[in-house]
């Protein structure tokens, strides 16, 4: 009999432990989850100020006056400046193409010719 | 009871037990249990003690969150890109609870400090009501002013978390995103319409609205728009560019205002121009007129009409705009935009064919958008042969630019009825299929609107290399109870068309309010001088961005058989 009330007692007051035990683990657990949660929310906050930022120095307005400043030989495209694919085979583009194939290998020719007369120079002196 | 009564048990026991040993040992049990019960619930207590005064710290660390359950975030709306349109950034709210605060004036005096405060008296007026646990201070501070405001330490004075919506474009979208109140609720535009869809539970939710809109292309709309009422000097424009099945990629309305600041906003500049402004188009309605007489079988494109004399009808005199006073053929009367023709034409079909085919294509009713400020047509109260003359050529009924946009497109791309949306749907809208023309008549309409771009009223908005279709209208407007003298006439002038002629992929609507004549127009006022030409600068930049077959430039032969060209 008294075994029996002493393995209940112990029996009890062991499940008392475990379970406050539980109790403090779930409220230290929530505690953490509520923080990462926080964070959670925190980032996605941050990141949706990033993308507005971002989004706001893409705008084109600001992207149209820095394309002035800096890329001051460049413009819009035109629809004139495209052709379709009928077009780029046709005889005179190709023309076109080779007259300008003329002009890089005279232009290349004229290069070596100068790399030439420099080595000349330098063996010179 | 039990318990009470087994002790008092225990107590007879014991006096008895010197004689009687194992009534000593029961005892003895009795005891440790009742010892036993007394530690349990002692521990009990001293359990909950604890729970009290030491975990629910914890819970009160929870329930301290500064993100008050009344104010709710928004989802972001984007482009058809994903290119972010308008969004909410986490921002602070200053509130106070007066029943807390301990010294109204002396808070009143240090909170004036910061800037951004309402001012003194206001402060102190708010403060004031003790009843009250709750009063805003300032709405949408920075964070510098909300450290600013907690360094001051004052009781009763507390910051909330708190939303601010930001349209990152200002005026590119403000017609049809729209604006919200500093709540976050909708007030205008797509805002409003979605108002409750709108809101999500935290950051974390992730569901955006995507519209069908392009931001490149609203961006050079507004722009070209822009400088074209600066050179006409018109008192404001609007333009659409929509796809042909209905989705809308660019809607400007100017003047336009900044959804950011409401404070400097006119009404004038919330007024959406392609959705509420409500007029009479003008010739654009011609291509209306000419795809009934065809598809109705009552005239071809060969068919002839004298407009050698204006038309007196009442009071009215039906004439043309430099016309050329001889017969004309059907395509004719459309590629030189002769009224007198047109009324003809309109005669041939009549006035109960002309109502049903308006009914059938939408003109008589409210058109259907997400944007919630959409004008009703003006219908006339009687439809009479003059009503019908006058409708022919664009009078006498008053539409909004977008229910033109939708019909006209509709017609050109195969006579199939489309429902203009902003909204990019992943199931799209079940199409119901309404034919309001064969795809004959389609057709040939599309190669009467090539027509008029290649020799007729619209050449100035044709572009190298694409096959630009089009027409232009000149309006009057209405002043009073009629048009005004010549001298005070005002004119709404309108060009829509699309590209290309021989597959439409893209419809352009451009309108001009009151455009003013001038040099480089030769004092012309009409729509060929003025927004054709604002039509051609936006297709030069949309064109090399949207079109697939560039270079292909069509030449309108079934037409150009009845339309007999005079060299000038």
């Amino acid at each position: 009999m008294n075994k029996a009330i002493v393995v209940s007692l112990f029996v009890l007051i062991l499940v008392g432990i475990c379970v406050s035990r539980v109790k403090y683990e779930v409220v230290f657990l929530r505690k953490s989850l509520e923080g990462i949660n926080k964070e959670m929310e925190k980032c996605s906050d941050d990141i949706k100020i990033y993308s507005a930022e971002w989004s706001y120095l893409n705008t084109p307005q600001r992207l149209k006056a820095l394309c002035g400043k800096y890329l001051k030989n460049l413009k819009p495209l035109e629809n004139n400046q495209l052709i379709s694919y009928e077009q780029f085979t046709q005889s005179h583009f190709q023309e076109d193409c080779n007259r300008t194939q003329e002009g890089h290998n005279k232009a290349f020719v004229a290069f070596l010719n100068g790399v030439a007369k420099a080595k000349d120079v330098l063996e010179e002196r | 009871m039990r318990l009470f009564r087994s002790l008092f048990d225990g107590f007879a026991l014991w006096r008895r037990a010197k004689s009687h040993s194992t009534l000593i040992e029961a005892l003895r049990n009795r005891l440790l249990f009742a010892g036993v019960c007394a530690v349990l619930i002692f521990s009990g207590i001293s359990y909950r003690l604890a729970d009290v005064m030491v975990l629910s710290q914890f819970i009160d660390c929870r329930s301290k969150n500064w993100t008050s359950p009344g104010i709710i975030q928004k989802a972001d709306i984007v482009d058809r890109n994903g290119e972010l349109l308008a969004t909410s950034i986490t921002t602070a709210s200053c509130y106070a609870d007066p029943s807390v605060v301990i010294d109204i004036d002396e808070a009143a005096a240090k909170l004036n400090e910061i800037p951004g405060m309402p001012g003194i008296d206001r402060i102190k007026q708010k403060l004031s009501n003790r009843k009250k646990h709750f009063v805003w201070l300032a709405r949408h501070i920075t964070p510098q002013l909300r450290t600013q405001i907690m360094d001051l330490g004052i009781p009763g004075v507390h910051m909330l978390k708190d939303y601010k919506r930001i349209y990152i474009h200002k005026n590119l979208f403000s017609h049809v995103i729209g604006c919200s109140d500093i709540d976050g609720e909708g007030i205008y535009g797509l805002e409003r319409k979605f108002s409750k869809q709108l809101f999500i539970k935290d950051a974390t939710d992730k569901r955006k609205l995507v519209t069908t809109l392009d931001l490149r292309m609203q961006a050079i709309v507004h722009e070209e728009l822009e400088r074209a009422v600066k050179k006409f000097g018109a008192a404001g424009g609007n333009a659409m560019l929509m796809t042909t099945n209905g989705e809308l990629i660019a809607i400007v309305s100017l003047p336009d205002f900044n959804p950011n600041n409401l404070k400097s906003t006119t009404s004038d500049a919330m007024f959406n121009r392609n959705t509420l402004g409500v007029f009479e188009q003008g010739s654009i309605l011609k291509i209306l007129n000419v795809a009934i007489a065809i598809d109705s079988g009552a005239a071809s494109l060969g068919t002839v009409f004298d407009a050698t004399e204006p038309i007196k009808i009442g009071k009215y005199l039906i004439n043309d705009f430099r016309g050329k006073k001889r017969p004309l053929t059907l395509a004719e009367a459309f590629v030189f935009s002769s009224n007198i023709a047109s009324a003809k034409i309109a005669q041939a079909f009549g006035a109960s064919v002309q109502k049903a085919y308006m009914k059938k294509f939408g003109m008589l009713d409210k058109p259907q958008i997400e944007i919630p400020e959409v004008g009703r047509p003006l219908i006339p109260a009687h439809w009479t042969e003059a009503t019908t003359m006058s409708v022919a050529y664009g009078y006498g009924l008053a539409v909004s630019p977008l229910q033109l946009l939708a019909t006209v497109t509709s017609i050109i791309n195969g006579g199939v009825r489309i429902v203009p949306t902003v909204i990019n749907r992943r199931h799209p809208r079940a199409n119901d299929q309404i034919r309001l023309v064969s795809s004959e008549t389609s057709a040939i309409v599309r190669e009467l609107m090539r027509s008029a771009v290649c020799y007729g009223t619209a050449k100035k908005a044709s572009i190298d290399g694409t096959s630009i279709f089009g027409k232009t209208g000149t309006a009057y407007k209405v002043s009073g109870r009629g048009y005004g003298s010549d001298s005070t006439r005002k004119r709404i002038t309108t060009f829509i068309g699309g590209f290309p002629s021989d597959d439409p992929q893209y419809m352009l609507l451009v309108t001009l309010d009151d455009p003013k004549p001038s040099q480089e127009t030769f004092g012309y006022v009409t729509a060929g001088w003025n927004v054709a030409p604002a039509a051609h600068d936006i297709f030069n930049r949309i064109v090399p961005i949207l079109c697939e077959s560039v270079g292909k430039a069509s030449t309108p032969i079934k037409v150009l058989k009845y339309v007999k060209l005079e060299k000038r």
